[in-house]
């Protein structure tokens, strides 16, 4: 065995050297962190999740309050219609997403850009469509201290709509980097750890919209 | 492969990144090795360890000064030592601090400075991530512990702080604020630590460092992280459910509107379960390391003991309701996890076997750690045990909420973790340090410890039994808890002169070590077994001079000694001829960075804006997007930081940069 | 790779060493002689709340499930402990053994597997007997008491019992701090709170359940022969928790019966002129708004000051919705008087209000709870932030004259009967 030493040297030095763009596991750090992140991300929105389908249940049960203002503001204010286009914009901007990774990766920099631009706008609309909705609930009546419903509610949409937020700030700044010209073919991994972040945000609408709108 | 050398995602490596930082020019960048300005901008896992270690003993003292307040309040009934606003007070701050300041941060310690080393690498992944959670976790810390200065006293809802009695009509001084942000603060530190060690052992391993070739102590503390990866974000829901609540008037613990008081119970015991083998796997871990080694033995069962980690793992998720059997879930539930805890106990079980098998037979040195490691053993035991008698849901009903399980927990942090993270010390103290802790001071304090601990914590097995309610600020003369109330009294100051000779022993280990000339214990003082061993004592900045290849678990070991053909070690090699010089020059490292310091201090102050007043917040926040916009700017390695290293152009830079990437979406996700 | 357990043992000689060790063994055979000695001069010690004298059947269930599961974790902890003793005698390192080398045993599966099926097949009978006596505890026995239930309200910081005679939703009276049962029959119990999660205890009779707001949890209670059983909260409810307690009196089934007609009368209104109709001035001025005493005030059982149900208990409001509608003697805020001299105990069940042998009025303790509350235990009964009215009793500041008629009024509530 003491061979070794020799034989690790060597080891040591050629991983330094050579394979030093390799991991044990072949996933980059940076993108294995994302994915860890994610995963934890999944149980942070689930207990928000369970938090709202708990409440939104429990507002019928109420004793007293089957038939109050304050259940039937917490049930009718959806505009159903409304909430599935901004639904879809956000879905549109998933595809816009892996358009400007695939751009980015044949270094194709004018189309990265306008699909980067396209996916910040379709965010920001959805974005702009939850502080809509936001307001028209608030003029109704229905506030983030009316009820626990309400609250509820608020809290889960209100945490999605700031992760989109970051998204969107992630995003602006490959822009901005791609405008300086940092952003090239060899970092693509850094566009597309930024839009695994974003098609999380993505299904993860998918699953409130279900939860929250669609399920009565 | 050390580093993972890569080009740069966010700055091109031929883009100057020297460039990239001078239109900032706000801080220059820290270039000293010694002094403060070392410690507060260093991204060594190393000196973050140890700074992890030291706050953790800080918190323990004040969190140790605590406990005995309680005691000293209960020595007698009818006690007055303490009103019962200040005992609610003292005791959940006790009980936080203990959990999410001591236990907690002391196995970060150990994480960070051991799993580079005993996977043979030359750091973290993300270094600066690293730094960024020890500074989220210290700020967190301390502000927490300011609500006794500013928040009109500390949190009072006990550590669990069950709802509705954390709202803000039945706690209305702001210390349940405090422990809102404050846990916020430092389970985001936690998180963005467990991310960085996972990837750290699932990337960075040496050549040939298989996962079955990992020591048992990277093996618990993988596990540990997986489970804070999962929990942490549960915690976090439950804690800002409770801050919207509490600060913004929002209703999920509202009763009056129709909020259920058990979802809080629920949320805080998902996080809670797992929380509690957060706490104990890193110390199973410590002694698995040490027990092997004193024995001058392999580990015995090695798959058994890391399956049993993984197992213990994956069913700490499946029982968390047992700490609710008497909150009135319904019997199936209760049955349902009356069961899933009872068989929890069958891998801890298997622990204990194998670490007695691994001592079988073997030739035991009995010097501190081994004690420590032998006194884990055996108190971890008491504490399963009765564990399992809690498991037994009709015979919780009766023991739940009691000093028994007082006893029942101490029994597994103290008894368990605890005199685990003492052994972990005295074990690794020549590593970190290269001076060795004095063993005879050190066999004192276990002494101490042990008898302290049992004199404590023993009677209260016996109090519960006897109908003593737990978080009861005094009794009756008239309810017979008197005799051994005093004995766990009397105890607690035993602990104390315990705490002290370890103290002292820090102190005149130092003085001595630093009189006799400095003498280096050597790379190898215990003949142990894993990687960090191969390596001089203090660990170099670099950590290896070359990466190690490794063929064997147990690899230093196997470099060391063969076996006979009766399977007895013989050496093969003296120790001085395997272990690495640590003289290294060209080894390119991370450079230092004030910024994981700046966006944490920025933390704290947007929480004193949460509680108190949202101007305060303001300036909280721009410290905080100054940190993140000069963090993201900076190269996570200097280029010309260590001269003679001519060609890293190419892999220097901003290899780390994916994590500055990372950072502003866990940050903003946690902070809102 | 030998098996562990049947390798070579080695033989160790009756060396000096081995001598001292044995008078080692001795000192700590005395040490715990001693210990054993203090643990049963201690075991005599009167511990009225202790978890391990059952006299009801359901306590008597649990005992009979945690007795095995103490002898089984006894032998456990035996087992390791002593093992771990031992292995570290046997094979600590000795003097000229510094360069000797163990065999580098790795494991062994066949013992591997033993040590995981083994506690497992330990636990799988535990759990049989679990899951039998989790049925019988969540079961309310044939035999359970038809014509009555009790609801058990905690508030912050004592316990209101609430009678629904015939079990038909309505409450027919409360009382405070003593829950009085008949004994040989199981009662059903419903909890629940008015503001915090409390847990509901009385160890002689069975394990403990909590009592939420906004949610109704059940339990049931059998006490074999008559006596007055002490409990007390056990879930942290806040600055008072210590001092919440209460007492379960079993009475024999007549006793019982007359202790509910009595119950069951209104109070009367004292002869003008004498000290207690001036006491039940001062009553009516000063605690009338909290205290009811039924017959006297809010004989139509409206709650007398709505507003004074501070917010968590809007609530109160809300549990008159509840399944408490009816409750008329419910008070928002304090114990229901009516029959107050029927109870031995007050101030959370922790001071003596009667003597329990002579009846006695304890006129001290009474005198001195009206006049400063807070000796007696920590509330708060000022409003503090997002709570306008406090919690607990607030120190009224009467004169000593206007004391002397309260406490005259007070003493005449019991039922005539009685």
């Amino acid at each position: 065995m003491a061979e070794t030493l020799t034989a690790s040297a060597e080891g040591g030095h050629a991983a330094h050297d050579d394979h030093g763009h390799e991991t044990n596991t072949g996933i980059t750090n940076e993108k294995l962190g994302m994915w860890l992140f994610l995963g934890s991300e999944c149980l942070l929105f689930g207990g928000l999740i369970s938090t709202f389908l708990l409440y939104k249940k429990k507002l019928d049960t109420f004793p007293g309050f089957e038939n109050t203002t304050i259940v039937r503001l917490g049930r009718n204010v959806y505009d159903i219609p409304f909430t599935s286009v901004s639904s879809f914009v956000l879905l549109m901007s998933s595809l816009t997403m892996v358009l400007a990774v695939s751009a980015l990766t044949r270094d194709d920099q004018r189309r990265m850009r306008t699909w980067l631009l396209a996916t910040v706008f379709l965010g920001a609309t959805f974005l702009a469509g939850q502080v809509y909705e936001f307001t028209a609930f608030v003029k109704e009546g229905l506030g983030f201290t009316t009820n626990i419903f309400s609250s509820a509610f608020y809290t889960l949409t209100g945490f999605h709509g700031a992760h989109v937020l970051i998204g969107i700030i992630i995003l602006m700044t490959m822009f901005a980097r791609s405008l300086q010209g940092k952003l090239r073919a060899r970092n693509a991994e850094t566009l597309e750890i930024a839009g695994l972040y974003w098609h999380f945000v993505d299904v993860v609408w998918v699953v409130i919209f279900v939860v929250v709108y669609l399920i009565k | 492969m050390a580093l993972v050398e890569r080009e740069t995602l966010a700055l091109p490596s031929g883009a100057s990144p020297g460039v990239a930082i001078e239109p900032l020019g706000v801080l220059a960048r820290p270039h000293t090795k010694t002094g403060w300005r070392s410690w507060v901008s260093t991204v060594d896992h190393k000196k973050i360890g140890i700074m992890y270690g030291a706050a953790a003993l800080m918190f323990f003292i004040v969190g140790g000064l605590e406990a005995m307040l309680i005691r000293i309040q209960l020595a007698q009934p009818n006690g007055t030592v303490l009103s019962a606003d200040v005992y609610n007070q003292v005791y959940t701050m006790h009980g936080v601090t203990m959990v999410f300041l001591v236990i907690m941060p002391m196995a970060a310690a150990f994480a960070n400075y051991l799993l580079p080393l005993q996977i043979g690498a030359r750091d973290v992944a993300f270094p600066r991530l690293n730094a960024l959670s020890f500074w989220m976790f210290l700020g967190g810390g301390l502000f927490f512990n300011t609500a006794w200065f500013v928040g009109g006293g500390g949190a009072d809802c006990g550590w669990f702080c069950y709802a509705p009695n954390s709202g803000v009509v039945f706690s209305p001084t702001h210390g349940v604020d405090f422990y809102a942000v404050g846990l916020q603060i430092a389970g985001a530190a936690s998180l963005i630590g467990a991310v960085n060690l996972i990837v750290t052992v699932l990337n960075m391993r040496a050549p040939g460092m298989t996962l079955f070739r990992m020591p048992v102590f990277t093996w618990m503390q993988l596990v540990v992280q997986f489970l804070l990866l999962f929990s942490l974000p549960v915690i976090t829901v439950a804690l800002f459910l409770l801050t919207f609540d509490r600060s913004f008037g929002a209703n999920f613990f509202n009763i009056s509107q129709g909020a259920d008081p058990l979802l809080w119970q629920h949320l805080f015991w998902i996080f809670g379960h797992p929380e509690v083998y957060i706490l104990i796997l890193p110390s199973f871990g410590i002694v698995s390391e040490i027990i092997p080694t004193m024995s001058r033995k392999p580990i015995y069962g090695y798959p058994f003991m890391v399956f049993s980690g993984i197992a213990i793992g994956f069913m700490g998720w499946g029982v968390w309701a047992h700490h609710m059997f008497a909150s009135g879930i319904g019997p199936i539930s209760v049955a349902a996890f009356s069961l899933s805890t009872m068989f929890i106990a069958v891998p801890t079980g298997v622990k204990i076997l194998n670490w007695m098998a691994t001592m079988w037979g073997g030739k035991i040195t009995f010097n501190t750690p081994m004690l420590f490691s032998a006194g884990l053993v055996a108190m971890f035991t008491i504490g399963g045990l009765s564990g399992v008698t809690h498991s037994v849901a009709p015979a919780d009903t009766q023991q739940t909420d009691t000093y028994y399980i007082v006893a029942h927990f101490h029994y597994v942090l103290f008894g368990g973790a605890l005199l685990g993270l003492f052994a972990g010390m005295y074990f690794w103290w020549p590593k970190a340090f290269g001076l060795m802790l004095n063993d005879r001071l050190g066999k004192v304090h276990f002494w101490l410890m042990l008898v302290g601990f049992n004199l404590t914590f023993g009677p209260m097995h016996i109090l519960g039994l006897q109908g003593m309610s737990r978080r009861i600020q005094t009794y009756q003369p008239s309810d017979g808890f008197t005799f051994w109330n005093r004995v766990a009294t009397f105890g607690v100051f035993w602990i104390a002169t315990g705490m002290l000779v370890f103290l002292y022993n820090i102190y005149s280990s130092w003085s001595s070590w630093k009189k006799a000339g400095r003498p280096n214990p050597g790379a190898d003082p215990w003949d142990a077994r894993s990687l960090e061993w191969s390596i001089p004592s203090p660990t170099p900045e670099h950590n290896f001079d070359v990466v190690p290849e490794i063929h064997a678990q147990d690899d230093f070991w196997h470099r060391k000694y063969g076996e006979d053909e009766k399977g007895r070690a013989v050496r093969i090699a003296a120790t001085e001829d395997v272990v690495q010089k640590g003289d290294a020059t060209d080894v390119h490292l991370p450079s230092p960075s004030f910024y994981p310091l700046i966006l944490a201090s920025a933390l704290p102050i947007i929480g004193y804006g949460v509680i108190f007043n949202r101007l305060i917040a303001i300036p909280g926040a721009v410290l905080f997007l100054f940190g993140l916009y000069g963090w993201a700017f900076e190269p996570a390695t200097e280029p010309d930081d260590h001269a003679g290293d001519g060609g890293h152009g190419a892999h220097g830079g901003g290899d780390h940069d994916g994590a500055a990437l990372a950072a502003p979406s866990t940050e903003e996700a946690h902070v809102g | 790779m030998s098996d562990l357990f049947n390798g070579e043992v080695e033989r160790r000689k009756m060396s000096p060493k081995y001598e001292h060790l044995k008078r080692v063994r001795t000192n700590v055979t005395v040490l715990l002689g001693v210990f054993l000695l203090a643990l049963a001069g201690c075991g005599s010690q009167r511990t009225p709340l202790t978890t391990l004298d059952p006299r009801g059947e359901a306590s008597q269930a649990i005992q009979n499930l945690v007795v095995p599961v103490f002898i089984v974790a006894g032998v456990v902890f035996v087992f390791i402990n002593v093992g771990v003793l031992y292995v570290a005698l046997r094979f600590r390192r000795r003097k000229g053994e510094e360069n000797a080398f163990p065999e580098q045993v790795h494991g062994n599966i066949k013992l591997e597997l033993g040590w995981t099926i083994i506690p497992a097949l330990i636990m799988a009978g535990i759990a049989v007997g679990t899951i039998a006596t989790l049925i019988t505890l969540n079961t309310e026995p044939d035999n359970t008491a038809q014509d009555f239930e009790i609801r058990v309200v905690g508030q912050q910081w004592w316990w209101q019992f609430q009678y629904d005679l015939g079990r038909d939703g309505t409450i027919d009276f409360v009382t405070a701090s003593e829950m009085v049962i008949p004994t040989g029959t199981p009662v059903s119990l419903t909890m629940t709170s008015r503001d915090v999660i409390h847990s509901f205890w009385i160890p002689a009779l069975n394990g403990k359940k909590d009592a939420a707001p906004g949610r109704l949890s059940k339990l049931w209670m059998q006490a074999d022969n008559e006596g007055r059983f002490i409990g007390q909260c056990t879930e942290f409810c806040g600055l008072s928790h210590a001092y919440m307690r209460m007492y379960a009196v079993a009475k024999e089934p007549g006793d019982f019966q007359k202790w509910v007609a009595g119950q069951l009368t209104k109070a009367t209104i004292p002869d003008a002129g004498t000290a207690a109709r001036r006491g039940l001035d001062t009553f009516t001025n000063n605690c009338a708004g909290c205290h009811l005493v039924d017959g006297v005030n809010s004989a139509d059982c409206t709650p007398i000051k709505t507003e004074a149900q501070y917010d968590a208990k809007a609530n109160t409001c809300w549990f008159g919705a509840s399944p408490y509608t009816g409750a008329p003697q419910v008070s928002g805020m304090a114990p229901n008087l009516t029959h107050l001299m029927t109870r031995y105990v007050f101030v959370g069940a922790l001071y003596e209000l009667r003597n329990v042998d002579t009846g006695e009025i304890n006129v001290n303790n009474l005198e001195g709870w009206i006049r400063n509350p807070e000796d007696f235990k920590p509330m708060a009964p000022e409003p503090t932030r997002g709570n306008t009215y406090g919690r607990g009793m607030p120190k009224i500041n009467l004169t000593e004259d206007q004391i002397d008629d309260l406490v005259a009024y007070l003493s005449t509530l019991a039922p005539t009967s009685a």
